[in-house]
């Protein structure tokens, strides 16, 4: 990593002083409290690949600093027309097919504080370099490479808009190397001319409470205790990862706790109740498998896997962007 | 010759948000100083664009809903009794496909908890909350879509 900064510095003396960039994990830093100081419209594309499906979503943005964004939604067809607002910690999800609007609070500023402190578990796990220069959307990016410690493979490659310090691609990689997801900011132009009245929610429209979220913790054994039953946690993470945090929310009256357990990048979630209620995956295309002899369904959205299984009553659901294999190690080591 | 103006005046003047004496010495400025000119028209243009932006993308109510609801309502009136539906349902036509329909989702095993009465929770709630709450990880803007748009489901969660 020196050896590459210390490169990068000789060459930026050589192209005549142009100002040679920071270290990669003070830009990474910058870069996450960009959208706090920086207004800007664009277009998004999300690409999420799967072994089994990817899906492709395209939104118009405008984000006016600090906190107002709209999401007008472009594809999959479903989506079009349809569109969300976030003013602070609220989304609005307006929905003009359904003629509604799904008010949502989901601790917006809460989680971006919570970004900037799992910022050191990243640091911890991933070595931040830099990549040559490159160009998106007719910007000049910063290119940080983030290389996982314990495997030496790159996880993520973060383009970052070289003035302004804004994220306008990234792309995530699975452990094999091949690509499982990638964001792309498209036609990108800075302003602050954004009228106030883009984020205005349209009246006449039916106004819903979104699903109830629980106000999650970084106090894991505290949640733990407050489920209100025996939990249980795996024994087996892969390296990196650690309970970065935990909550416990009623879902048609069962507690349900969720843990989070992350690397800084990848995540895990495991979910868990105690009441028999069973993941309803008759929405998905659910294939059988086993968790340490117990039979068990794992559903695919793009690069998420699902898998649910029981024992007894004890119902459990893992969720994460690593592969089966690891999901049912993590599975297996939750049992007894 | 003064000093450009600076980004901040000419959104302000083109928002009509500054003082009157600032606001004629903005345009007194852009009237001699074609750089400053270049610049507003730029942004009055991007401004106009998101305004029509914004006008188009509302939506008005179809002026056949109203009909269509009314009709709706007077129809669901004149329904047939609960003995008419009974027969209705026994008819082959429908009786064979709801039975396969009952057959298959038997057969796929997912059925049988959601129609024994028991409690389940929608694998969309966990897919959603972890994509939710995984915004907290450096670089990962969790939800792209929420779930409120996607699925058929009750905006609280409920089936």
């Amino acid at each position: 990593m020196a050896r590459n900064s210390g490169l990068l510095f000789l060459a930026a003396v050589l192209m005549g002083g142009a100002h040679a960039p920071p270290p990669p994990a003070d830009l990474l830093r910058d870069a996450m409290g960009a959208p706090d100081r920086v207004s800007y419209v664009g277009e998004v594309e999300v690409l999420r690949i799967g072994a089994a499906r990817s899906d492709t979503t395209i939104y118009r943005i405008e984000h006016r600093a600090p906190d107002l964004t709209r999401r007008w939604y472009m594809a999959p067809q479903d989506l079009y027309g349809d569109s969300v607002i976030t003013r602070g910690s609220t989304n609005y999800s307006i929905d003009v097919k359904r003629e509604r609007v799904v008010v949502s609070t989901d601790e917006d500023a809460d989680e971006q504080i919570a970004a900037r402190s799992n910022f050191g578990i990243l640091m911890a796990n991933y070595n931040a370099v830099y990549a040559p220069d490159e160009n998106v959307s007719g910007r000049a990016v910063h290119v940080v490479l983030l290389n996982n410690k314990y495997t030496g493979q790159t996880t993520m490659r973060v383009h970052i808009d070289a003035q302004t310090h804004l994220v306008l691609e990234r792309q995530l990689y699975a452990a094999n190397g091949s690509l499982i997801a990638q964001t792309r900011v498209e036609q990108i132009r800075y302003t602050k001319a954004i009228p106030g009245a883009l984020f205005e929610i349209p009246s006449g429209m039916t106004r819903v409470n979104g699903a109830a979220r629980g106000q999650e913790s970084t106090d894991v054994p505290q949640v733990i205790s407050s489920a209100g039953f025996a939990a249980r946690v795996p024994k087996y993470l892969p390296e990196g990862f650690s309970p970065i945090a935990g909550d416990v929310v009623s879902i048609k009256n069962v507690p349900t706790l969720h843990l989070i357990y992350s690397d800084g990048i990848r995540t895990v979630s495991l979910f868990q109740n105690e009441k028999d209620a069973a993941v309803d995956l008759s929405h998905y295309r659910a294939i059988a498998t086993t968790v340490a002899d117990h039979p068990a369904h794992y559903v695919e959205e793009g690069p998420t896997v699902l898998l649910a299984w029981a024992d007894g009553n004890h119902h459990f659901a893992l969720v994460g962007e690593l592969s089966l294999e690891e999901l049912e190690k993590i599975g297996a080591s939750v049992l007894p | 010759m003064k000093p450009h103006l600076t980004q901040e005046q000419l959104i302000d003047y083109l928002h009509g948000e500054l003082a009157p004496g600032e606001d004629a010495g903005v345009l007194l400025h852009l009237e001699g100083c074609d750089p400053c000119r270049a610049q507003y028209e730029e942004e009055a243009t991007l401004t106009e664009s998101l305004r029509s932006f914004a006008r188009t993308s509302e939506r008005e109510l179809p002026a056949g809903v109203r009909a269509s609801i009314l009709s709706a309502v007077e129809a669901s009136q004149s329904q047939p009794g609960w003995t008419a539906r009974i027969t209705g349902w026994l008819r082959p036509a429908v009786a064979i496909p709801v039975a396969a329909a009952i057959a298959i989702a038997v057969f796929a095993g997912y059925g049988s908890a959601v129609h024994s009465g028991r409690t389940t929770i929608d694998a969309a709630y966990y897919l959603d909350d972890h994509a939710a709450l995984t915004s907290a990880v450096p670089f990962n803007e969790g939800n792209t879509v929420p779930t409120a748009l996607l699925t058929t489901e009750n905006a609280d969660g409920s089936q």
